[in-house]
């Protein structure tokens, strides 16, 4: 029995290795491959999954590819795409920490074998200090949504799993899934439609707040962790859209008014404060410093709609914050003014090593991912300087980027390649504050998953572990109705020396 | 000879006085062929009967053909049906060795007209939007299921404890039939099914309610279409310019995107000038509140060279689709404008799909020469003179 086995295991292995087609006397192209993703030259982590690719021309029906550490070790893959074996991939990386792989490819077309030079990728010695992603996927929709789901995906393989999605809650619209500091210990999400709350999970539990406070005049919507936990700052805001009928835009998604402020999660206590609520003026996007003593925040001059639409420009600020008595102090600073600039910022970030804000900046407004003209920028705390991170910047619209605790890595989403589809790219930040070319977020098979997917990854962002959320219980929580009722303080709204009437 | 006459009602039926409604069932969707949709499809219960719904539904733009399906499933129902209760008779006289004796009942004729009931309920619950071809096709499984029992007491049990839960998590509730049709062990079957529906709602995203009741059995009517916007949308897609105005003046329609139909419909036969026409289209965004409506302002948009506008709308009215499908007619439309508008690369994203359906697979392969290059799209004279148009329209905003 045992050699009736051992027998039909070999010929088996002798009929793969007949059909295995191999690159036989390739001919040498002298250039590089033109592969997607395109991962030439890029700088990884050690513990990332596998960076699979394809050739880019649909006319390769096979690829052939070698993959040798400078350290020691190689790899194999031959097929339709370059699907490289999990465990070796992980041990490559291992090995090669700090070094770089070499990768050779051979793609077969026209029942010819073409060989190209050979690219590098660089392991980085910088661990990437995060277990996984969550993000929301969604379709680049308008005004109408259909399925969209908040998603946990292991960097380390292609694993995704749902946390939430519609389905379970049907016809809600789940999205903004902010975690404190990449912890899942702490987040916060909202769901829009007939059961609308804001979900804010603590101390391992879920509270449901009602979705709108009729004294505020609006909901919590761009959230921010402080990071001691208790507090969150929030931005309500009256967002209205209105369509192109020509050009290279498609829709201007912008407020009516906005304003922003503190949320006190032990006491249900919204913190409303003047300075961060001005009349004529459009607060929005917060964002609490690492070490909790700066509110940073984007602001600007409202506009009138829609002839001076693009007039908006949003300057960064910041203003102290008081963890003890949680209340904002009475000077605002403006980081990078719009005035100088003749452009917009938008969503900043601070890293959390308390080095750089990095922010979007676009022509105007603030919903950057609807701008082709949006790039992502590092504001240097240190210096005050601010520049552009080239490397990871397209003539699409990047946006919606975040840190990962040690804050040698970050993600954003793109919409370079088709213009309409965002993704998730990541890189890494060097001493001097520049971007390493980015590599766009693995798949096993890329090259058709991101063509084929009909869905945009929106708010993505670190996770330092699984989130492990019980997705069945919490469309029960939201269909449930029960929500528990948020106050307003507003001994500050009058407080600032402020002159404009709330 | 019956079931024959009745397959031929139903086709008549359906062909001519639902002819709309069929279409709207097909644009409601986009079937691949693919291991990635069957997979999807079979992850959720009653995932194999929604399945072979959309395989039929895809050719649903065809009358004859949506009209010839739905006739045969509805005489298979019938047929199967009245297989059923000819065995469940038999079954009620047989001696304990399982043998039946002629039963006097099966040879009454009110027994076989009985049979035509469910065909007939069923047929009359698809001419609701919103009840999809997925049940029909799930109940004419579950008879073919029940046909298919084999004789004898030891070996009918063994196969319904089979066929309850994996027929449950193939083709959802109808399995219920099976409980109902077998009332020797109906309380443990029932008891079965029960445990399946709550055991197996935990591995599938929806809640408890929807599965019970059949995650494709029922859509909810959120952005809901009339009858008489699908008519319009037909009839516009047709170019039956004057059965439209003809309809129109018969009675007004009610909704706004078919007066608006009525009147692209006008200004197609010239009977109105392209100024008239702007003024008197009503280009707010409730007009697209409904799939048909969206799709309605989808086509306008495009007659009048706004591909901006008729990209968005449909995308509205692909998002607006109950259950969450996308939609090949809706993707074939994101395809044309995104040629419009220049947006190349997004328009071969949109090929690559459609080129694993069935119905739009022979298109998608045309139409990606044209992506290849602006002069490519240029070649033909409607991309030319859209293209052209778009980029010398001024820039202007809707809502």
């Amino acid at each position: 029995m045992q050699k009736i086995l051992t027998y039909t295991a070999l010929v088996a292995m002798l009929c793969l290795m007949a059909c295995t087609q191999r690159p036989k006397s390739p001919s040498p192209t002298g250039k590089q491959p033109d592969i997607y993703p395109d991962y030439v030259g890029v700088t990884i982590p050690v513990g990332i999954a596998p960076l699979n690719f394809a050739m880019a021309d649909d006319n390769y029906d096979v690829i052939d590819v070698v993959v040798e550490g400078s350290e020691k070790g190689s790899i194999h893959a031959n097929g339709k795409y370059a699907d490289f074996d999990l465990d070796e991939w992980r041990q490559l990386l291992e090995d090669n920490k700090g070094g770089k792989l070499t990768i050779a490819v051979c793609a077969r077309r026209n029942g010819e074998w073409e060989q190209f030079l050979n690219f590098f990728i660089h392991v980085s010695p910088h661990p990437l200090g995060a277990w996984g992603l969550t993000y929301r996927k969604i379709p680049p929709s308008y005004k109408i949504y259909s399925k969209m789901g908040i998603y946990e995906r292991d960097l380390s393989s292609f694993d995704e799993h749902p946390l939430l999605v519609n389905t379970q809650a049907p016809g809600m619209c789940i999205n903004c899934h902010t975690a404190n500091r990449t912890q899942p210990t702490e987040y916060v999400f909202h769901v829009r439609g007939e059961h609308g709350a804001t979900v804010i999970h603590r101390n391992g539990k879920d509270e449901l707040l009602q979705a709108r406070n009729d004294s505020l005049g609006g909901s919590m919507v761009y959230p921010s962790w402080h990071p001691g936990g208790r507090y969150c700052a929030f931005s309500t805001n009256k967002t209205s859209q209105m369509f192109h009928n020509a050009g290279n835009k498609r829709v201007e998604v912008y407020d009516s008014s906005s304003d922003i402020f503190v949320y006190d999660t032990e006491k249900h206590e919204i913190l409303s404060d003047s300075i961060v609520m001005r009349k004529y003026w459009a607060e929005n996007c917060p964002a609490f410093s690492h070490d909790g003593k700066w509110l940073y925040f984007v602001t600007a001059k409202r506009q009138v709609y829609p002839t001076d639409y693009d007039k908006e420009r949003y300057s960064l600020c910041r203003v102290a914050f008081d963890e003890g008595s949680g209340t904002l102090s009475d000077q605002v600073d403006t980081l990078v003014n719009c005035e100088k600039t003749g452009k917009s910022a938008t969503w900043p970030r601070p890293s959390y090593d308390g080095k750089y804000i990095m922010y979007t900046q676009a022509d105007y407004g603030y919903f950057s991912i609807w701008h082709p003209e949006s790039d992502l920028w590092l504001y240097d705390l240190a210096t005050g300087e601010t520049h552009p991170l080239e490397k990871a910047n397209s003539q699409q619209a990047e946006s919606l980027h975040s840190w990962t605790a040690n804050s040698h890595w970050f993600l954003f989403t793109s919409r370079r390649g088709d213009g309409l589809y965002s993704k998730v790219y990541l890189a890494a930040i060097d001493n001097d504050g520049n971007a390493t070319k980015p590599f766009l977020l693995p798949q096993r098979n890329p090259k058709k998953y991101y063509t084929q997917t009909v869905y945009s990854f929106n708010t993505p962002d670190f996770t330092s572990r699984s989130v492990k959320a019980n997705g069945r219980k919490m469309g029960r929580n939201i269909e449930s109705d029960q929500r528990t009722n948020t106050t307003v303080n507003d001994k500050n709204l009058f407080k600032s020396n402020h002159q404009e009437e709330k | 000879m019956a079931t024959i006459v009745f397959a031929a009602l139903a086709f008549c039926f359906w062909y001519f006085l639902y002819p709309h409604l069929m279409a709207w069932r097909e644009e409601s969707q986009l079937f691949l062929c693919n291991k990635e949709y069957l997979l999807e499809r079979l992850a959720v219960p009653g995932g194999l009967a929604q399945y072979i719904a959309e395989a039929l539904v895809q050719f649903f733009n065809n009358a004859r053909l949506g009209a010839l399906t739905y006739a045969l499933l509805l005489a298979l129902t019938q047929w199967l049906t009245w297989k059923a209760m000819q065995r469940t008779s038999a079954a009620d006289t047989s001696d304990k060795f399982g043998h039946s004796r002629q039963s006097a009942k099966t040879s009454k004729p009110w027994p076989f007209l009985l049979s035509f009931v469910p065909a007939i309920i069923l047929c009359w619950l698809a001419t609701n939007p919103y009840i999809p071809t997925t049940p029909l096709v799930a109940v004419v499984l579950v008879l073919v299921a029940m046909a298919l029992r084999p004789r004898g007491k030891k070996m009918q049990l063994a196969y319904t404890t089979l066929l309850i839960p994996i027929g449950y998590w193939l083709v959802g509730p109808a399995i219920l039939l099976v409980a109902l049709c077998n009332w020797r062990w109906a309380l443990p079957q029932w008891a079965l099914l029960a445990a399946c529906v709550v055991a197996f709602s935990r591995l599938a995203p929806f809640p408890l309610r929807q599965q019970a009741r059949g995650i494709d059995y029922y859509w909810q009517e959120e952005y809901k279409s009339t009858m008489e916007e699908m008519k319009y949308d037909r009839w516009m897609r047709m170019g039956k310019w004057g059965r439209i105005v003809d309809e129109a003046n018969k009675k007004t329609p009610d909704a706004q995107s078919s007066r608006n139909v009525v009147q692209i419909a006008l200004w197609n036969l010239k009977r109105l000038s392209s100024d008239d026409l702007f003024r008197s289209l009503d280009p707010t965004p409730i007009v697209m509140q409904s799939t048909a409506g969206a799709f309605i302002m989808s086509d306008i948009y495009l007659q009048l060279g706004y591909a901006n506008m008729s990209q968005r709308a449909a995308f509205e009215a692909m998002e607006s689709i109950p259950n969450h499908n996308k939609s090949g007619r809706a993707l074939k439309r994101l395809t044309e404008t995104a040629i419009i508008t220049g947006q190349l690369e997004l328009a071969r994203k949109y090929l690559s799909i459609l080129e694993e359906t069935i119905v739009l697979r022979k298109w998608a392969k045309e139409t990606r020469r044209l992506t290849e290059s602006s002069e490519a799209a240029n070649s033909i004279p409607f991309y030319h003179q859209m293209r052209q148009h778009f980029s010398e329209t001024d820039n202007f905003f809707f809502y």
